[in-house]
């Protein structure tokens, strides 16, 4: 019984070992100076994992290695998974991909509260507090639920905006295109563009650029 | 019906006095129409009307006169008069007729607009019951050049309810279907009745378009006591169709800037102050108007040395679109704003054009000198400790994996949730324990203890009883109970037999 334990702990140690290995692989082919060849092990890590900072390092290998419109996606990636932290925001004005301000920008110290864990935790306290005090007729902890929840509101809906801005980002150099199918201004790689809301057109997305101009732009070039 | 529609249509569109005159479009020479006028609005009653007095016309006010009101969706009062004219015109050829001028009492007056006339044999075309004929005005364009797809239904009798066309399916609409009524002839004088539909549109791709179809209509025998249409035959013809060639945009001189602009397109540049001082600016605006400006990004302005642009959002609005720079220059003197120009497809000429502003010239004029007079010692100017370099944004090092993991965006509802049923749980669980176990009635515990020849317990249930007893009989039968009870207690005797059977009465009284 015993062995069989050990054997089971070990086999669980090497397993959560193994990726924590293959990152710092990833990793290490950066530091020597190549971050192109750590730009795969960390696509493939962000998109495993799904953790807005493991999009954060990809994104910012890729800007390392000069592939500004991978880094620009990733980033996005990034910023849509985590809007309230500035790391993303930070990079993408260093790539020259300047995000417009979202609603957490605007609404500054007075979403704070609700961000994240802390937002989590006042939404927690704020349901036990209103079932509690609705159940057992306490104002008190009624007026606790509803600061709680006041104080998690604009926090959580602005978090919440922010995820949906339909950004995208061009991930290889392209043209805009006019309705005729026509090729207009060029668009370079790792440009943010806003899409519209209607549905692909010719297998082209109708987008808006950072300088105002309207146009379609193929699919393959938009990571959304 | 399509008539009844297309003066519903006018008059809802009116607003204040209007003259409306149905022309028609084709006159016979030397025969008189019975035509009508119909002033919607009028602010007071008629004065007078002038007929037109053009060379070749002769026109006569009847006596047939008409009034009606009506109640609009909106709650507006509508109220519309009609007088009847004929007219007869002896040259053959166009004829431009003046406007018709009416007079009111309050002494303001009306005009229609003026309208142009054809005056010649009639359209040998219109035979039978009904012809439909589609077209499209122009029939060869660009992709993205407006044309206009113009559908007429002439009717000599019978009634249209529905279309036969419509456009084309992969046609960009380019605004709302018009509709407008204007009467004809045929070969042999005879009066047609003509509507015609009018659709501005576009295509985005290269190819042949072509409109068909089927115009059905219904020719009623006769209409009954309160008009309605009685033995309708419904029936049905085929209309002439319409093409349309779209062409692909020539590629020979296209400018390398164009971005699918069809003309007409302006442009024109605006300075918001011609004149300022140094260290002052002025914001420069270069504007486009025409359709499809929404393609065109922001061009590119080129200044001499010394002039720094700041881009300002672009303003857009339908049909127009506003590129804004603020202009701060460092020098006095002037300074020259170049032309700027945007290309575009023009469809008279079919090849490419430019749309330029004229160029601009900005005066900068010194700043007015201030004398400055200092006293007091001068302090010792600091040495430079660092010096300031601008940088920008940097990229920000990797986490590797170190930063905490982010809530994720379900978390706080779903803590909300949980938090609402954990309360809840708690709230119940404390009320549960405020209320503590549950004992049964005194009664039930009564006949129980009896039962089980528990005395101690019948003595307690018996004591929490008593009160509770509402009549006398019953406060009798307890009594006689416990002193049973008592007696069995501390004398040492049996329960009496009809002890189990008193308890059982006590429970069910109480």
């Amino acid at each position: 019984m015993t062995r069989r334990l050990a054997i089971a702990a070990s086999i669980a140690v090497l397993a959560s070992a193994s990726p924590m290995a293959a990152a710092e692989d990833a990793y290490a082919a950066w530091e020597r100076g190549d971050p192109a060849a750590s730009l795969a092990a960390l696509s493939e890590r962000a998109h495993a994992t799904d953790r807005w900072d493991a999009w954060l390092d990809a994104g910012l290998a890729a800007a390392a290695a000069g592939e500004r419109g991978q880094a620009a996606a990733a980033l996005l990636a990034a910023h849509r998974r985590a809007p309230e932290r500035a790391e993303p925001r930070q990079a993408l004005a260093a790539i020259g991909a300047t995000l417009p301000p979202g609603w957490l920008d605007r609404l500054g110290p007075i979403a704070w509260p609700g961000l994240g864990w802390s937002g989590a935790a006042l939404a927690t306290l704020a349901g036990l507090a209103l079932a509690f005090g609705a159940a057992r007729r306490r104002g008190r902890w009624i007026a606790i639920g509803v600061l709680a929840a006041l104080a998690a509101a604009p926090g959580q809906i602005a978090s919440w905006r922010d995820r949906r801005v339909p950004l995208a980002a061009i991930v290889a150099d392209t043209h805009l295109y006019d309705s005729a199918g026509a090729a207009g201004a060029a668009l370079g790689a790792g440009t943010l563009v806003e899409r519209d809301a209607h549905q692909p057109w010719a297998g082209r997305r109708l987008v808006r650029t950072p300088d105002g101009a309207k146009g379609y732009v193929a699919a393959a070039d938009l990571a959304e | 019906m399509v008539r009844t529609c297309a003066l519903i249509l006018l008059t809802g569109a009116l607003g204040a006095v209007e003259v409306v005159v149905e022309w028609p479009e084709l006159m016979a020479p030397n025969r008189a129409v019975d035509l009508s006028i119909r002033i919607v609005d009028a602010p007071a009653a008629l004065s007078a009307i002038e007929l037109p007095n053009a060379d070749g016309v002769q026109s006569q006010l009847l006596n047939s006169v008409s009034a009606s009101s009506s109640v609009g969706s909106d709650g507006r009062r509508t109220s519309v008069e009609e007088r009847a004219f004929r007219m007869v015109a002896s040259v053959e050829g166009e004829l431009v007729l003046p406007p018709i001028t009416v007079r009111f009492r309050d002494g303001t007056k009306a005009e229609s607009p003026p309208a142009t006339i054809r005056v010649g044999p009639g359209d040998a075309s219109l035979v039978g019951e009904v012809v439909a004929v589609a077209r499209f005005v122009p029939d060869r364009i660009v992709p993205g050049e407006q044309t206009e797809l113009v559908y007429t239904i002439y009717l000599r009798r019978g009634d249209v309810s529905e279309l036969g066309i419509a456009p084309p399916a992969d046609a960009i609409l380019l605004g709302e279907m018009t509709q407008r009524a204007r009467t004809t002839i045929d070969a042999d004088n005879k009066q047609w009745q003509g509507t015609t539909f009018t659709w501005p549109l576009t295509f985005a791709e290269p190819g042949e378009r072509r409109v068909v179809g089927q115009q059905k209509y219904e020719v009623a025998k006769g209409y009954d006591l309160f008009n309605r249409p009685i033995q309708v035959q419904r029936k049905a013809v085929a209309i002439k169709p319409a093409t349309l060639v779209v062409e692909s945009l020539p590629s020979a001189g296209r400018p390398d800037d164009f971005h699918g602009l069809i003309g007409p397109v302006t442009a024109a540049a605006t300075l918001e102050r011609e004149r300022i001082t140094v260290g002052e600016g002025t914001a420069f605006t270069f504007a486009v108007s025409g359709r499809q400006v929404d393609l065109l990004p922001r061009p590119t302005l080129t200044l001499p040395a010394g002039v720094t642009a700041y881009p300002r959002d672009v303003a857009a609005e339908p049909g127009r679109r506003a590129f804004t720079w603020d202009l701060v220059p460092a020098t006095a003197g002037d300074v020259a704003l170049p032309a700027l120009s945007v290309a575009y497809f023009d469809p008279a000429s079919r090849g490419y054009r430019r749309a330029a502003s004229e160029p601009l010239t900005l005066q900068v004029v010194p700043g007015r000198d201030q004398p400055l007079t200092v006293v007091g010692r001068l302090a010792p100017r600091p040495e430079p400790t660092a010096t300031a370099r601008a940088t920008g944004p940097t990229l920000p090092p990797p986490l590797r994996g170190a930063a905490p993991p982010a809530a994720p965006p379900w978390l706080a509802a779903i803590g909300f949730i949980v938090g609402a049923l954990v309360g809840g749980g708690a709230a119940v669980v404390g009320w549960m324990r405020a209320r503590g176990p549950r004992t049964p009635p005194p009664g039930a515990s009564l006949a129980k203890a009896v039962e089980a020849g528990d005395l101690d317990r019948a003595a307690e249930a018996l004591h929490l009883l008593t009160p509770r007893l509402r009549d006398d009989a019953s406060r009798a039968l307890a009594a006689r109970l416990a002193e049973a009870v008592d007696t069995a207690r501390f004398g040492g005797a049996s329960l009496p037999g009809e002890a189990l059977r008193w308890a059982r009465q006590l429970r069910d009284r109480s």
